[in-house]
């Protein structure tokens, strides 16, 4: 005979699954609100497409690389500058946890692309979820989510067919911030739009400071970040030569050699971001908790006080 | 394919990706545009307002255009490929640490030029035999010697030693280097670039200025340029282009890219060796011995020789590989006995009492001679020409790395070579 399901307080269970995935290493966590993501979310890319009983979802945020890592060179950062499976590795324990926990569905939402979309489409947006889960505001570098004292945050979500009371997004948006302001009101870029490398990047803010209008040109990115794209070009281009000189040198070259290596071994490298606007962020940079270093000093003043 | 579906099954056909191609990019994600920040506020009517702006999924973009899903989903993700500038992702070279990128300064790499066919030419028709160069880079004559890379290193170290003399003229390594970089900025404002051919016509125009024809020639070699030294009674070839030394364009230093720094395993200059031909000499040939074969005459610092550039550059990549001065109007100076052709310009380093009776010398430093079964002299080392340019086929110089010389001659025991007079 099957057990019965203990009786569940949902204020206590969000509880505990935020302390969760606080003590895994989490730096924030929320629970988006189902029915905003599903007013938002194009059909077909909403939770119930993954979890058709999906009740909520469960929003975490990690920190990025350590302070140090953002005096490397670009072409290094991009293998190791970001640090998204730390987060899926606690949304993975966190649906364990709540199946074991209160014996109701779990799921780690894969954050991978839509089979059926091409390379450019997720199956679900981690990005609203956070957003409505109050651990991430949209900033003027694309979109990208900030928090004002963890800086730049990757993202996990999680769904459960257990019903949680649901967080608010932020009630401030920290981008953009003050020094960026006193940049733009100067040349009239912010530091993430003047210093990427594509110039993917434009907007406008407003007479209060806040983002009025923000351009992101995504397709421009994607040539940075996206370099398993090259690829089918690159075959094609092979394809086309007129001489074994010029395929080899289409194939074989070193910039397309390195393709294959990092396909091979599913390369940071290929598959991430370029991180030149998060680079000259300041939120993304100096917030009060962005690293490892100023967590730990917070901590010891902590500690002292 | 789109979810395994081909285009004839999917019904889309190369005119309709040419007619919605780039209005599905647009509304997709690939352009996103917000204003205000309406998903934070909660702000469902603002959302709604945006969403194209914002950017639709297939479905949407289907709905809004009378297409099907998979027809939007194949004409964007081609649509996506064809936008894709897989060279972009260079960019992020050399960024990072306090380096960040400026538009201002940054020239696409689909911008940058490319060899000219001239320059691919003089390239093309060098033919390295592979066991050559590895027996000349293991002994040390082919490394990386250039000569701006000379003339900075004496232009800080000894920059008021008199680098050339005309006699009316003294100039010290200093201002040689300032006056090389000047002009090859404005060589290369001017249009000419690495590998481009330059033509000083120094036996004809110029030879009454032999100082310009000196500093033209360190200028094309330090944007990479080639120099070719025309025989005096030559056709110009096409492919050359004539640079002006009567009243040259300078230019600012600081303009000179460093990507205009020269190669020595690229064309240095090209010697005439007749009617429509060239040997071709890199900075390997023409330079790689020369320290070696000032020691070998005992030229160095504070020596003075005589240096007649009409005749081409080899003596004077002798003063400048020590930081000597090069006597240029036939003044008073070393004037050691040498010996050679353009293809080799030092091949012997003449011996006493040799000169009377015919020329007689021991082999320059990393000069290989032999004799033919006709007692024919033969060359080969480092110091032998690449290739040969223009009318030639593209073949080695040297069958099997030997040059024939056309000229009789006998070895010694004592290693001496012997020119029938």
């Amino acid at each position: 005979m099957a057990q019965q399901k203990p009786e569940t307080d949902p204020k206590q269970a969000k509880q505990a699954i935020l302390d969760y995935c606080a003590r895994k290493g989490a730096l924030a966590a929320g629970v988006a609100d189902l029915t905003a993501i599903n007013r938002i979310a194009p059909e077909g890319h909403r939770p119930a497409d993954i979890m058709p009983r999906v009740k909520s979802v469960i929003s975490l945020g990690v920190g990025g690389q350590t302070q140090g890592a953002w005096t490397v060179p670009a072409k290094a950062m991009g293998y190791f500058g970001s640090t998204e499976t730390r987060a899926y590795a606690i949304a993975y324990g966190c649906a364990f946890f709540i199946e074991s926990r209160f014996r109701t569905r779990a799921v780690y939402c894969p954050p991978d692309l839509d089979n059926e979309s091409g390379p450019r489409v997720p199956l679900q947006s981690l990005k609203l979820h956070a957003e409505l889960a109050g651990i991430g505001a949209r900033s003027l570098a694309g979109d990208i989510l900030l928090h004002p004292e963890f800086g730049y945050m990757y993202f996990a979500s999680v769904f459960t067919e257990l019903e949680l009371p649901p967080n608010r997004p932020m009630a401030e948006n920290p981008c953009p911030h003050s020094s960026c302001v006193e940049m733009y009101r100067q040349v009239g870029q912010t530091p993430c739009m003047k210093f990427c490398p594509v110039q993917c990047l434009s907007g406008t803010i407003d007479e209060a400071g806040r983002q009025s209008e923000m351009h992101y040109d995504m397709a421009k990115c994607a040539e940075l970040s996206e370099q398993y794209e090259s690829l089918p070009l690159i075959l094609a281009e092979a394809m086309r030569a007129e001489t074994p000189e010029e395929q080899e040198s289409v194939l074989m070259d070193p910039d397309n050699s390195m393709l294959w290596y990092k396909m091979s071994v599913g390369s940071g490298g290929l598959l991430a971001q370029c991180f030149e606007c998060m680079r000259v962020c300041p939120i993304a940079t100096r917030a009060p908790l962005a690293d490892p270093i100023r967590r730990a000093e917070a901590a010891a003043e902590d500690g002292e006080t | 394919m789109t979810r395994g579906l081909g285009r004839t099954q999917i019904g889309v056909t190369a005119g309709m990706i040419e007619s919605f191609g780039e209005l599905v990019f647009e509304l997709s994600h690939n352009v996103q545009d917000r204003r205000g920040d309406p998903i934070r506020k909660l702000d469902f009517a603002a959302i709604e307002a945006q969403r194209a702006a914002l950017g639709l999924s297939d479905r949407e973009i289907a709905s809004r255009l009378g297409l099907t899903h998979d027809q939007v989903t194949y004409i964007r993700n081609l649509a996506e490929r064809r936008h894709f500038v897989a060279n972009n992702f260079q960019r992020l070279l050399g960024l990072g640490g306090n380096r960040r990128f400026r538009e201002e300064r940054f020239v696409p790499h689909e911008a940058r030029p490319a060899l000219s066919e001239t320059a691919l030419g003089v390239k093309s028709a060098m033919r390295i035999d592979p066991a050559r160069t590895r027996r000349y880079v293991e002994d040390g004559w082919w490394s990386n010697h250039t000569l701006a890379g000379w003339l900075a290193a004496h232009a800080a170290e000894r920059p008021d030693v008199t680098a050339l003399d005309t006699g009316d003229d003294r100039v010290g390594y200093g201002e040689l280097n300032r006056r090389m970089d000047r002009l090859a900025a404005g060589l290369l404002a001017a249009g000419l670039g690495r590998g481009d051919v330059g033509r000083l016509d120094a036996a004809r125009l110029d030879a009454d200025d032999p100082l310009s024809v000196v500093v033209g020639y360190l200028a094309l070699a330090r944007i990479g340029a080639v120099t070719m030294f025309a025989l005096p009674d030559a056709v110009d070839p096409p492919w050359a282009a004539p640079v002006d030394l009567k009243t040259p364009v300078e230019g600012d230093p600081a303009e000179l890219p460093a990507a205009a720094m020269p190669a020595a395993a690229d064309p240095l200059y090209l010697a005439q060796t007749g009617d429509h031909e060239f040997a071709v000499h890199t900075g390997h040939t023409a330079l790689g011995t020369a320290r070696a074969t000032a020691a070998a005459i005992d030229l160095g610092p504070g020596d003075r020789m005589v240096v007649d550039i009409a005749n081409g550059p080899a003596l004077l990549h002798l003063a400048l590989a020590v930081g000597t001065t090069a006597v240029l109007d036939g003044g008073d100076g070393l004037r050691p006995p040498l010996w050679g052709l353009p293809e080799l310009p030092i091949a012997l380093l003449g011996t006493e009492g040799g000169m009377e009776d015919g020329f007689a010398g021991r082999p320059a430093p990393g000069v290989e001679v032999r004799l033919s079964e006709d007692r024919e002299l033969e060359l080969s080392g480092a110091p032998l020409s690449v290739g040969r340019y223009w009318n030639a086929a593209p073949e080695s110089i040297a069958e099997e790395g030997w040059l024939g010389t056309g000229l009789e001659a006998e070895i010694g025991d004592d290693g001496v070579v012997r020119l029938t007079p």
